[in-house]
């Protein structure tokens, strides 16, 4: 019988990873979107049309429109910013294509671009899907990102851009941008908060009581950060699967236990719930007000040294969060 | 069409993502049901009530007693047959092997390894549903018995007689435990040392007590499931495969020394894992484990003991109610000593323990059992997708949560009923009386109607 074991493994190919590097192996094929998601992967500045001078009024009237764009964060500092986003058709679905952003100060200032804004998929391997995740009717199933530069403080406008339908589908936003003095949440380099999250020890066993994920990740809750914190490197993640603010919060918990199944030992993995008794009437728990934070989800990827590497905010999927949780590595 | 550049207020963008309402899913309570729950409990004992009323006046005489009719399935000899057995036993041994490796080889995240998943769901529930609805398909697949049965030993010495089915309700008390208290579920290594620890010991006593006396009252699992099997219309007598009418296996049960222990263990753990899903327990056990901690015992450990007190209390809870019940039915006189009627009615346990398993795990098997499928398609978390079933998603969505509930009423009903029935019928064989023989049924039907309206109020609780 060992002999027949040691056979299939040797002809299956033993030692490989389950981890093949497609993250869109998850993905329904139905209706193209696995398709659609592995080309919405990999755009490049070369496929959207140069500014060449013009407006971002200019750039937009140039293209078609439809779409809404709803951004995944609303925290974003003077340099370097991470810019996440979905795209909603007219319908309310979702729209995947190679997609970049255009950025300016005003609509009639010279517009800035295109970054390209990768998708980044949201569904994890069945095992780590949660049951919010797996009974989503209208799957969210990439999250855009592009790294874009915001040179001052004050309103941006923004202006993405897809390519579906044959076409360049244009949405416009605006986000604002802050001094990075004004932001008081902690960033990369800075030493993050000694604060003691829920554990399920400290909730005396009373699983539910510090998930809202179903089922609980115990998994998430077995080490306080405040005790691991220092030590050790930690990915902290700020969520509420099941009264989340957003359509992408029960994803990342479950990218969480995802990625704590490859980095677990090289790492500690840390799920703290956002509101208290997981009622939002009755505000954040201690540990957002000690981080400061006011939306949700969040992640912070936290060195050995305590120092924060990596921090995101809002939506992010299997490829922006692994590539966190390196930082600490 | 050209649009405008206009630029939308930041929280209206952001809001294209952000539903209206925090509570989006909205997946744990279950919706509104068009009567409230508490009269369900109601109506399942009225109906309890109205069963006990037509058997005392429809089922004078005892049916059930003798050695159940028998009809041969075409093909039941080739079923029955020992190739047959040996095919089922080997894919035995083979399943206990890929557990062992896929808990060792494995993911270390029990949600991402087969072994937690098969073992604590396809086994240890699913064979449940398989062993009441098709008979004893365990004794066929037992890689224990397979086993043992190529070893030389045929036994070294009898079986003490005196240990009866307790070897068994002991076994079962500690899987239980490791699988509600302990938290080893988390580890798939642990778990499947557990299991390894078992296997050494299983095999260990076969060599000692043969492998059909150990088989027949020791080794856990065997008896669990032999014991759900009686329900079955299905049988295997004499190596052919046949069927007999439902139930009649159950009649035939030796109440052996350990069998009331047994049944206590199966309702009492299932009792205390449905109570525990509930608020009431929630905040009993944050309570106590204050209590715990106090005493000097670790944060860490101190929930573990929680569990453990509540695990045992629901046994003990069990075994008492039906100690008033046997003590009740015996002081209506007869002649029958308490201990004889507690073994002779304690066969009509069993359809109970069925319910209380099928009610509390039907969706636990119907939804997370689902995760065999991508699991059994990369066993050892090699990236392997063997049925081509690695990204097979578990459907929530084939059974609505009223449906559910509808189904789990259902179940505990007719296994209440099933249950008054077989007691009906022992006590028209225990009693030379008819008339005495209702008046110890009324404690009878007091214990089921107590049982009925635990099972539901648990069924409640979950989730609460």
């Amino acid at each position: 019988m060992m002999a027949v074991i040691a056979a299939v493994f040797a002809l299956a190919g033993c030692g490989g990873s389950s981890d093949d590097g497609d993250s869109t192996r998850n993905v329904p094929e139905s209706g193209g979107l696995r398709e659609k998601l592995r080309a919405a992967g990999a755009p490049a500045a070369a496929d959207f049309p140069a500014v060449e001078g013009r407006s971002l009024q200019q750039m937009a009237d140039s293209m078609q429109g439809g779409p809404e764009v709803g951004l995944a964060g609303q925290t974003f500092t003077t340099g370097e910013n991470r810019l996440a986003f979905g795209v909603i058709d007219a319908q309310g679905s979702f729209v995947y294509g190679k997609t970049a952003v255009y950025v300016a100060p005003a609509p009639d200032a010279k517009a800035q671009g295109p970054f390209p804004a990768p998708a980044d998929v949201l569904v994890t391997d069945p095992a780590f899907k949660s049951r919010q995740a797996a009974s989503e009717s209208d799957l969210f199933a990439a999250v855009y990102g592009a790294d874009v530069k915001f040179s001052k403080p004050g309103n941006w406008s923004v202006l993405t851009v897809t390519q579906a339908g044959g076409g360049m589908l244009a949405a416009p936003t605006q986000v604002k941008v802050i001094p990075p003095q004004k932001d008081d949440i902690p960033e990369v380099g800075e030493a993050a908060p000694k604060v003691q999250t829920d554990t399920v020890a400290s909730a005396k066993g009373d699983e539910e009581s510090i998930d809202t994920r179903i089922p609980t990740a115990p998994e998430l809750h077995q080490e306080s950060f405040g005790d691991v914190v220092g030590k050790k490197p930690v990915a902290l993640l700020f969520a509420t699967p099941q009264l989340c603010q957003s359509r992408v919060c029960g994803p990342v918990t479950d990218i969480a236990l995802q990625l704590k199944s490859k980095y677990g030992k090289q790492m500690t993995f840390i799920h703290q719930e956002v509101y208290a008794d997981n009622d939002p009437n009755k505000g954040l728990r201690p540990p957002l007000t000690a981080f400061n934070l006011k939306s949700e989800p969040w992640l912070f990827v936290v060195g050995a040294d305590g120092k924060v590497t990596a921090r995101l905010e809002g939506s992010f999927g299997l490829n922006t969060f692994e590539n966190a949780i390196k930082t600490a590595l | 069409m050209r649009r405008r550049f206009t630029v939308p207020l930041l929280i209206g963008a952001s809001l294209l993502v952000v539903p209206a309402t925090a509570s989006a899913h909205g997946l744990v309570q279950r919706s509104n049901l068009p009567i409230p729950e508490w009269l369900f409990g109601w109506a399942a004992a009225i109906v309890l009530v109205i069963s006990f009323v037509a058997l005392a006046a429809l089922w004078p005489n005892p049916r059930m007693e003798e050695r159940p009719s028998f009809k041969p399935l075409p093909g039941g000899a080739v079923l029955g047959s020992r190739p047959v057995e040996i095919l089922c036993g080997a894919i035995g041994v083979a399943l206990l092997i890929v557990v062992f490796l896929a808990g060792y080889v494995g993911s270390g995240v029990a949600l991402d390894n087969f072994a937690p998943t098969f073992i604590l769901i396809t086994f240890w529930v699913g064979l449940v549903f398989a062993s009441a609805i098709f008979g004893d398909v365990f004794r066929a697949f037992s890689p224990w018995r397979a086993i043992g049965r190529v070893l030389p030993s045929k036994g070294l010495r009898p079986y003490p007689e005196k240990l009866g089915r307790w070897p068994a309700a002991v076994g079962l008390l500690v899987f239980t435990w490791i699988e509600l208290a302990s938290g080893w579920g988390e580890d798939p290594a642990l778990l499947v040392t557990a299991a390894l620890g078992y296997t050494i010991l299983t095999l260990v006593a076969q060599v000692v007590f043969g492998v059909e006396a150990w088989t027949r009252h020791g080794e856990t699992f065997a008896v669990y499931f032999n014991l759900f099997s009686r329900i079955s219309p299905f049988e295997t007598r004499d190596r052919v495969v046949g069927v007999r009418p439902p139930l009649t296996g159950l009649p035939q049960l030796d109440p052996v020394p350990g069998t009331v222990a047994l049944l206590s263990v199966m309702i009492g753990t299932v009792t205390f894992d449905g109570l525990s899903q509930g608020r009431l327990w929630k905040d009993l056990a944050v309570d106590l484990t204050d209590v715990v901690t106090s005493l000097g015992i670790s944060v860490t450990e101190a929930p573990r003991i929680v569990s453990t007190t509540g695990l045992l209390l629901g046994v003990a809870l069990v075994a008492l109610f039906y100690r008033a019940g046997i003590a009740g039915a015996h002081s209506v006189g007869g002649g029958l000593s308490a201990e004889r009627l507690r073994r002779a009615f304690v066969h009509s346990l069993v359809p109970i323990a069925m319910v209380y398993v099928a009610a509390h795990y039907l969706t636990f098997l119907l939804f997370e059992g689902q995760a065999i499928r991508y699991l059994a398609s990369d066993p050892f978390g090699q990236g392997w997708d063997l049925f081509g079933t690695a990204s097979a998603a578990i459907d929530y969505s084939f059974l609505s949560q009223n449906g559910a509930w509808y189904a789990q009423v259902g179940f505990v009903v007719l296994g209440h009923v099933a249950a008054l029935i077989l007691a009906h019928d022992r006590a028209l064989v225990l009693y030379d009386d008819a008339k005495l023989a209702v008046r110890s049924q009324y404690w009878m039907l007091a214990v089921m109607v107590g049982f009925t309206t635990l099972a539901l109020w648990l069924l409640a609780q979950a989730g609460t």
